[in-house]
């Protein structure tokens, strides 16, 4: 039987904390470093101290901290020569999740350890947006013709551009999901109401609804759970940050779900917050019981080997097949998952690091 | 103070693969599990001299060697490395456990630590005073600081400075020294006494043997020392013995370029390295002969009191 879990205890109750013996406070550390969180938790253990917090543990929240502010920094100068990049580009420029949180100084911005920048255009823009980024010096990685293809006629966004002296990553999208997905959403209705983010650069972000349901959309329809905790603590803390000034907030972010296509999505995503981080619902809410939900919380929880739920690997891959089902009709699904297992049954010679 | 050389087999193996086992290197405890029995023997060859503890308690880092896969397990024996549970790099062979296992200490170590500056360069002491190694792969850094190691300098690192805070106080870290190719051979001629871990043959740099860190520098792994020498060695066939000082500028720009998380520590990794570079003098070193190399350094770490 898995351990009992250090950070799901600490995500759900802070104070859990004092509970800790020095061995206890180690796998927490570790749960946080295998699920992308120890920057995140290292903010929030800064902010509010635990006074029986070992010395030995101090360091790891000093470098934790540094990393996530030298990565919010590093994101911020990068914007800069994005945005440089896309001037020529007439349209708007929308920023999503991490470099969204950072430019807005939103507190989900605080210790959230990510890769790439996410830009969203109308479709319309993105052959210009492309051709921009690729003068500033990104360039497509390469990408094989089926995986190009499969970008092309199906995504919803293009292939990764990597910049070519600074390998930093940038994904741009065209659309929110998958336009071949099950789950219809009006994008550009997103794209319209998107808010101008006050200072450099004239990025937009969507508005403070549609930031929620993204996230939730984002998790739901990609199946990386691998990184689910850390995307449901950016529900958890939107809806929190937006809610201290709207005490309606949360309701507006079900009405707003229902008018684009996402009710369902933002129910299952606002049941998982609940789970995980104890997110205080609106009276009436409907909770999601059953087996996809379980399967969910299974996939989105820790991923430390000593404490992972007994079921997460078989959860991760029944979830993997849901999604494509999602996101492809059945005819797409059978070619793609054929090519899939080629190309994982090709055989591969193992590299030294 | 439990070592792992006082431990019998079935009380190491046991503890490595409950998740009980701490081995603790410098600074840092490490929680390692494993039932590779490579990894196994290369533990008890390389590290037999340092502290242990097999009835768990806290760690800084869970590392993990397992087998690849079960159908890997069968056909050709592969081992992975993972920094609580998740694993960076692919599969390596299982007769190369050992080094897969330094490969990925040294990486797990080199991405974490921010609260120190980190430089790639080997670090030794001599009369309690911390010599900075830093070049580039290839130019014989390893070789020298082994043959450093094996005389009388304490050997806090082959690969990675540790600095700590605004009192730039080095840590030492003391692992087995990486040594490639020939250099093993120069070396194990030169000193009887040396002992290697596990040969990796086939490895993307060639052959790779591991040589111990000397009782001496392991035993006094808590103790700390002020940088006062900056040395940029190259090793040239034939060359003879140049020894040329460096300004504390073209000193700083080059360790920059070595440094594995300057730009984390943002101002905080300027002003440190500026204040490393004024309190360390820098000088490049060139030579063919390992001999002249050390005896070059015994007099500048001499003069430098």
């Amino acid at each position: 039987m898995p351990r009992a879990s250090p950070l799901l205890n600490f995500l759900a109750s802070p104070s859990s904390l004092t509970a800790l013996d020095d061995e206890g406070w180690s796998l927490l550390l570790a749960e946080a470093r295998a699920a992308d969180l120890l920057s995140r938790i290292a903010e929030q253990i800064n902010a509010a101290p635990c006074p029986t917090m070992p010395d030995k543990v101090r360091p790891h929240i000093v470098s934790a901290r540094r990393q996530g502010q030298s990565l919010s920094l590093d994101v911020k100068r990068e914007l800069i020569l994005v945005a440089d990049a896309l001037k020529s580009v007439n349209t708007r420029k929308i920023l999503l999740k991490g470099a969204a949180y950072v430019t807005a100084d939103l507190p989900a911005a605080q210790g959230r350890i990510f890769s790439d920048i996410d830009l969203l255009v109308s479709r319309s823009h993105l052959p210009d947006a492309e051709g921009a980024l690729m003068l500033g010096g990104w360039a497509a990685a390469h990408v094989d013709a089926y995986d190009q293809r499969y970008y092309r006629e199906w995504a919803h966004e293009i292939p990764p551009m990597t910049h070519l002296q600074r390998g930093t990553t940038i994904d741009l999208h065209h659309s929110l999901v998958m336009p071949t997905c099950n789950i219809r959403v009006d994008t550009e209705r997103m794209i319209g109401d998107a808010v101008l983010i006050p200072g450099e650069g004239n990025w937009f972000r969507l508005r403070d609804e549609d930031m929620v349901l993204h996230a939730a959309s984002h998790l739901m329809l990609n199946s990386e759970f691998s990184h689910g905790l850390r995307d449901l603590g950016d529900i958890d803390i939107l809806l929190r940050h937006f809610g201290s000034t709207d005490s309606n907030f949360t309701d507006k972010v079900k009405v707003r779900a229902l008018e684009i296509g996402l009710g369902e999505i933002a129910e299952q995503a606002f049941t998982l917050c609940r789970h995980f981080y104890g997110t205080r619902l609106p009276q009436g809410s409907r909770l999601h019981r059953g087996f996809l939900i379980r399967l969910l919380a299974n996939a989105a929880s820790t991923r430390h080997p000593d404490t992972r739920p007994y079921w997460q690997l078989s959860a991760d891959l029944l979830l993997l097949l849901r999604e494509l089902s999602l996101r492809l009709p059945p005819h797409l699904l059978v070619r793609h998952l054929t090519h899939k297992l080629k190309v994982a049954f090709s055989t591969k010679e193992p590299v030294t690091p | 103070m439990l070592r792992l050389g006082d431990v019998s087999d079935a009380v190491f193996k046991h503890s490595l693969t409950d998740g009980m086992f701490r081995l603790q290197v410098g600074a840092f405890s490490l929680r390692i599990q494993s039932r590779v029995p490579e990894l196994q023997s290369g533990l008890r060859q390389v590290y037999g001299h340092y502290p242990i503890f097999t009835d768990g308690g806290f760690y800084d880092y869970d590392l993990e060697i397992r087998p690849a896969s079960v159908a890997r397990h069968w056909l050709r024996r592969n081992a992975v490395f993972c920094l609580s549970g998740q694993s960076p790099f692919l599969p390596m062979p299982a007769e190369n456990t050992h080094a897969l296992f330094e490969w990925g200490l040294n990486w797990t170590v080199s991405s974490s630590v921010h609260q120190y500056l980190m430089l790639h360069s080997a670090v030794l002491e001599k009369h309690g005073r911390g010599l900075l190694l830093s070049a580039y792969s290839g130019s014989g850094k390893s070789t020298l600081a082994a043959e450093l190691a094996m005389r009388d300098w304490r050997l806090f690192s082959d690969e990675l400075a540790l600095l700590d805070g605004p009192q730039l106080r080095l840590i030492p870290f003391p692992r087995p020294v990486s040594l490639k190719n020939q250099s093993i051979e120069v070396i194990t001629n030169r000193h009887q006494g040396a002992r290697f871990g596990p040969i990796a043959r086939d490895t993307q740099k060639g052959t790779i043997a591991h040589l111990c860190a000397p009782n001496d520098s392991v035993d006094r792994a808590h103790e700390t020392a002020p940088p006062s020498l900056i040395v940029f060695p190259k090793w040239t066939a034939g060359a003879s013995l140049r020894v040329s000082p460096l300004g504390a500028g073209q000193a700083a720009m080059r360790l920059i370029d070595q440094a594995f998380n300057y730009s984390v520590l943002g101002r905080l990794g300027f002003s440190m390295l500026a204040n490393l570079v004024t309190a360390a003098k820098a000088w490049e070193l060139e030579y063919s002969n390992l001999d002249d190399a050390v005896d070059a350094l015994d007099t500048l770490i001499a003069d430098d009191a």
